[in-house]
């Protein structure tokens, strides 16, 4: 330690100066804001950053990851620790955030209701027919040490929405959520500025459906309570 | 299991206790970071472009996080580079600054020319602080974070904040003396 660091001593000349000082930097700081052109250039960069790679191809998936970023700061709140030591909802739903790493799965032929991908036993829903909900791309990760699969679905009128399957137990549920029950399936709503999360479960696996507010709750439920007339498991 | 050779596709792992910083909030923080870059680097001009670099480095790429304090991360991006410019700038060679008195159109200071001279000055007074004072009045009155805030992001006691932040400002205040102006 230096003496630089001791305790400030009891001069008053110096406990003056100092609190002179305190008001003086204060006052600097009430004055003084970024010029606009600032703003503006670091706008540029984000906006060029955020920019598709390959222009287009994702472009419904921009408003997904900003429903999903908005959201991930109020569930690292609400969302508790993983149970029997998995992620939480909050860490399922931020991966969707990477954005789809590869095509969407096909459509199963011998089972036309679902795709062919899923994890264990539970298939993800093919929604092409029935909602116009067509699988648009998919990714797969590990998260707080499980494999996840998640698929990406693109609506009719644009928005996307990442639909995830968590391999092993069931994750916890997120606290302060709002539970619904739709065609007898039990599901969590968590919902933060631009997004929605809804998990539920499947034959004993969490599921984990995020989209922007501007997808109606009403529609996310009834696409992930769609039964596909008993081929889609849960 | 997914049936459609994903595996070869690189993998984002996010464990329980981060998340990811969302590129959209950044833009809550460019005033308090613009000062904070200005009271490091002492002049206006050089404080815009240490605030440009930050958050081009920040945005390259997604960035894991392991608490809520997006400000606090910010800041130890600004100082790094700071200090990585200032390293870079030691091994070029020296050229003389444009005066600050010359610039008499400051959009990014208030409209009271009085104090936006003295806003100025005092920024100018904390960049000729020894580094530890200058880190600390940076990172407690310039950028609003708490003593243990401080500590943290400098490594170092909040004992030690405390006593470093009641110096910088007996030093400011003493630079800001009008026999002593223009003296650091």
């Amino acid at each position: 330690m230096s003496p630089d660091d001791l305790t400030p001593d009891d001069d008053p000349r110096e406990a003056e100066l100092a609190a002179r000082g305190r008001l003086l930097v204060a006052a600097a700081v009430a004055e003084t804001q970024a010029p606009l052109a600032l703003r503006e250039r670091i706008e540029a960069e984000r906006e060029r950053q955020a920019r598709p790679r390959r222009r287009g191809r994702w472009l419904p998936f921009a408003g997904l990851a900003a429903a999903v970023a908005a959201v991930a700061v109020a569930l690292v709140v609400a969302a508790g620790g993983g149970g029997g030591g998995g992620p939480t909802v909050l860490a399922v739903a931020s991966v969707s955030l990477g954005g789809p790493t590869h095509p969407a799965p096909p459509q199963d032929r011998s089972n036309p209701k679902v795709l062919r991908a899923g994890v264990d036993r539970v298939k993800f829903p093919y929604w092409g027919d029935s909602f116009e909900w067509e699988a648009s791309g998919a990714r797969n990760d590990r998260v707080g040490g499980r494999h996840t699969e998640t698929v990406y679905y693109r609506s009719p009128k644009g928005p996307t929405a990442a639909y995830t399957i968590v391999a092993g137990s069931a994750l916890d549920v997120p606290s302060g959520s709002t539970t619904v029950t739709a065609k007898g399936v039990t599901f969590h709503l968590a919902r933060s500025g631009r997004a929605q999360v809804l998990t539920w479960l499947r034959e004993g696996h969490t599921c984990v459906m995020t989209a922007p507010r501007t997808v109606p709750t009403a529609k996310l439920l009834q696409l992930a309570a769609w039964h596909g007339q008993g081929a889609v498991s849960f | 299991m997914h049936e459609t050779g994903a595996q070869r596709h690189p993998q984002v792992v996010v464990t329980d206790d981060q998340r990811l910083l969302d590129p959209a909030s950044l833009g809550d923080h460019i005033d308090r970071l613009y000062r904070a870059a200005w009271a490091l680097c002492g002049r206006r001009e050089d404080a815009e472009d240490l605030v440009q670099e930050t958050y081009a480095r920040v945005l390259a790429k997604p960035r894991l996080l392991r608490n809520d304090d997006d400000l606090g991360y910010l800041l130890r991006v600004l100082r790094n580079t700071f200090v990585s410019r200032h390293r870079t700038a030691m091994r070029r060679p020296q050229t003389a600054p444009i005066p600050e008195e010359l610039d008499l159109a400051d959009r990014s200071l208030g409209t009271r020319p009085d104090a936006a001279v003295e806003a100025r000055e005092v920024f100018a007074h904390i960049a000729a602080l020894p580094e530890p004072f200058r880190d600390a009045i940076v990172a407690v009155d310039v950028v609003g974070l708490s003593y243990a805030e401080a500590a943290k992001l400098l490594k170092t006691k909040e004992a030690t904040i405390t006593s470093r932040l009641h110096r910088a400002r007996a030093q400011v205040a003493r630079g800001m003396e009008p026999d002593r102006q223009g003296v650091h």
